[in-house]
């Protein structure tokens, strides 16, 4: 049931300025890089662009670099090359982790960094093909007025489930986002809403083209459960870093994907500094994330378990984190 | 093949192959039965080529081109191999016995004299009394160019299904018995399951290609896999929600275990070589053993497929509800 491809054209700038001007000439333009999640909507005729200006040939956007400061990673680095990058791998462990969790290998050959922080959100009422939607009479995500998630709900639930947002928010990255009026540097943070229907604030025109992250960062991991150990999305996603000093919290940041519509920093994990690591302690952290999930009826599996998952992730990936600090 | 009555209850042979030979001396083997990746094609150059004793390379199968190829019934019953073998094999007899009615004519000899072993004719053991395989086909083709035969396999009445519904399609003569073990870890806070090691034994009898069967075990392990572990189908507001294939999740090569594959060969009367089949076997013993294993790690006996990590949890979150409860009204009591 999948329709043939929308004929589209395809602009292909050296440059971010020419892009951003190739996507401001052409409203309703739509910005590519890897691919693999906006040509598979278009495919199915979620998002139909006439115009896309493809990102892949602007160099300045590939490169990792590193200095006395931090990594600034570019936007077009692919998933493959961030996986495979030995500073990332020695120091950020939890990006390396998540980006060899990504998708299945030909994903990360293609796949961004980018790309991956603007991945839409997903719903089984809205990743369907256009016959699948048109019967159901679409959705409030897509040419719909009825949220099928939440039918008495005016608010789209469609879930976030990119892997390395949570791990470069527990980092505090900070992105650089370039637009018609020059570049702005953000909190990652302040990149996702809770709506699954615009969860980025992005301007028109306005790309992503690096993420910074700081030196000397804490000790980290992600981990995530899905039904299959490769291609699934995220049913929940957890990422945690966590700075200790002898066998009490200095900083304890944990981040969640794949249950709500943006990838989000827990809030309150700042009064565990000073404390033991302890079995109370991890219970707290089960507690936070339950009550701070919000999982829909998005995905096969039930919201509970995604909200129950999330919270023996966290609850798993801060005692491991400790225990390795204590080896 | 012949040494039983062919009167059937579908009014047509169970199998056909036809086999055409022509003057490079390569036989093309015409089969309407589709290789999907379980290696039929090589099945049936095997048994050509084994019946003829020639060599395999001379043998090209074309299979499933309706243009061409003689009708077959289907991949299903695992038959092909038992079916579509044995029809091969019967045109390779008749073949040959064109061959060797060519070579006793070159030879001046009784065909049932002449004999061929190796591409070589011959008769009796002098040297003076030999001639290589290309010499034949030429003996053969001299008069009328290249020669088509036909074989074909009925099942004997015994095997048919008899008069009800369905009975007619000719369910194989001879099921292979497999055996499994599955061997996994359960994560009791997320519900995901990990297979680590599985064995099977598989008795196919005779394993015409030993490491083609090993394939096919191994796909039907990863196919039990999916019915026990990740695909189904559900439906949302009438509408499949399992509509792709990221969604009808078949097993990724990441959730692969290691498996140890014993084949244990026997002989089947019937039987192409005395082979029975490599196909789904091995396939119907993994759900059951994948629970088993289950119940053995945690003590909960699952009874709905497929066994996905949310199912998993409600099942533990269930039994410590009950756990709770139980202790309740113990202390209450």
């Amino acid at each position: 049931m999948t329709a043939p491809l929308a004929e589209f054209r395809l602009a292909q700038p050296d440059t971010v300025k020419e892009a951003i001007a190739a996507c401001l000439k052409h409203p309703g333009s739509r910005f590519v890089a890897g691919g693999t999640d906006l040509l598979v909507n278009m495919r199915r005729g979620i998002s139909s662009p006439d115009l896309l200006v493809d990102l892949s040939g602007i160099d300045e956007l590939t490169e990792i670099k590193t200095n006395g400061r931090g990594v600034t990673i570019g936007a077009g680095v692919t998933i493959a090359a961030l996986a495979r990058n030995t500073v990332i791998a020695t120091q950020y462990r939890a990006l390396a982790q998540a980006a060899e969790a990504i998708a299945g290998p030909g994903h990360r050959i293609m796949g961004t960094v980018g790309g991956n922080l603007c991945l839409d959100t997903r719903c089984i009422y809205y990743n369907q093909s256009e016959w699948w939607r048109n019967a159901n009479a679409y959705c409030l995500k897509h040419r719909g007025d009825i949220c099928h998630v939440a039918p008495q709900g005016q608010h789209c639930h469609a879930a976030y489930s990119g892997d390395l947002a949570p791990v470069l928010l527990v980092f505090g990255a900070e992105i650089d986002i370039a637009g018609a009026q020059g570049n702005r540097r953000i909190s990652l943070s302040d990149l996702y809403v809770e709506d699954g229907k615009a969860h980025l604030a992005l301007a028109e025109g306005e790309l992503i083209v690096a993420v910074h992250l700081s030196s000397d960062p804490p000790p980290s991991g992600y981990a995530k459960v899905r039904v299959r150990a490769a291609i699934d999305f995220p049913l929940a996603g957890v990422a945690v870093a966590l700075a200790a000093s002898d066998t009490n919290v200095s900083s304890l940041r944990i981040a969640l994907t794949g249950t709500n519509s943006r990838p989000f920093l827990l809030a309150g994990t700042e009064t565990f500094a000073g404390r033991s690591i302890d079995e109370k302690l991890l219970q707290e952290i089960d507690r936070l994330v339950q009550k701070q999930v919000q999982p829909m009826r998005t995905t096969v599996a039930s919201a509970n378990y995604r909200r129950v998952a999330a919270a023996a992730l966290a609850r798993r990936l801060t005692a491991r984190l400790f225990a390795e600090r204590m080896a | 093949m012949t040494w039983w009555s062919t009167v059937t209850d579908t009014g047509e042979p169970h199998a056909v192959v036809n086999l055409r030979l022509d003057f490079d001396g390569g036989v093309t083997a015409l089969t309407g039965a589709a290789d999907i990746g379980q290696g039929s094609s090589t099945m049936v150059a095997i048994a050509v080529a084994e019946t003829l004793d020639i060599s395999l390379d001379r043998i090209r199968v074309i299979a499933a081109d309706t243009a061409i190829t003689p009708k077959d019934n289907g991949a299903y019953s695992s038959r092909i191999t038992f079916m579509v073998g044995n029809a091969a094999i019967d045109a390779a007899k008749r073949l040959k016995a064109v061959l060797i009615a060519a070579a006793a004519r070159k030879l001046e000899a009784r065909p049932e004299d002449v004999e061929c072993v190796g591409e070589v004719f011959r008769v009796g053991s002098g040297d003076q009394s030999t001639l290589p395989f290309a010499d034949v086909v030429a003996a053969a083709l001299v008069d009328e160019g290249a020669i088509t035969v036909k074989g074909s396999f009925t099942c004997p009445p015994d095997f048919h299904g008899g008069k009800h519904r369905g009975g007619a399609v000719g369910s194989t003569m001879g099921f292979s018995y497999a055996a499994q073990v599955v061997e996994v870890s359960v994560d009791d806070a997320t519900g995901l399951i990990t297979v680590d090691k599985v064995w099977v034994a598989l008795d196919c009898g005779h394993a015409i290609n030993p490491l083609a069967v090993e394939g096919q075990i191994e796909g039907s392990v990863w196919m039990g896999m999916g019915q026990a572990m990740s695909e189904e189908t559900r439906y949302a507001e009438g509408l499949p929600v399992h509509a792709s294939l990221l969604e009808y999740r078949m097993p990724t090569i990441m959730d692969s275990p290691p498996i140890e594959v014993h084949i244990v060969e026997s002989h089947d009367p019937y039987g192409p070589f005395g082979a029975k089949e490599a196909s789904e076997g091995a396939l119907a013993g993994f759900p059951p053993a994948l629970v088993n294993a289950i119940a053995n790690a945690i003590d909960i006996d699952l009874n709905e497929l497929p066994v996905t990590p949310d199912r998993v949890m409600d099942a533990l979150i269930q039994r410590r509800r009950q756990a709770r409860l139980a202790s309740t009204l113990k202390a209450a009591s």
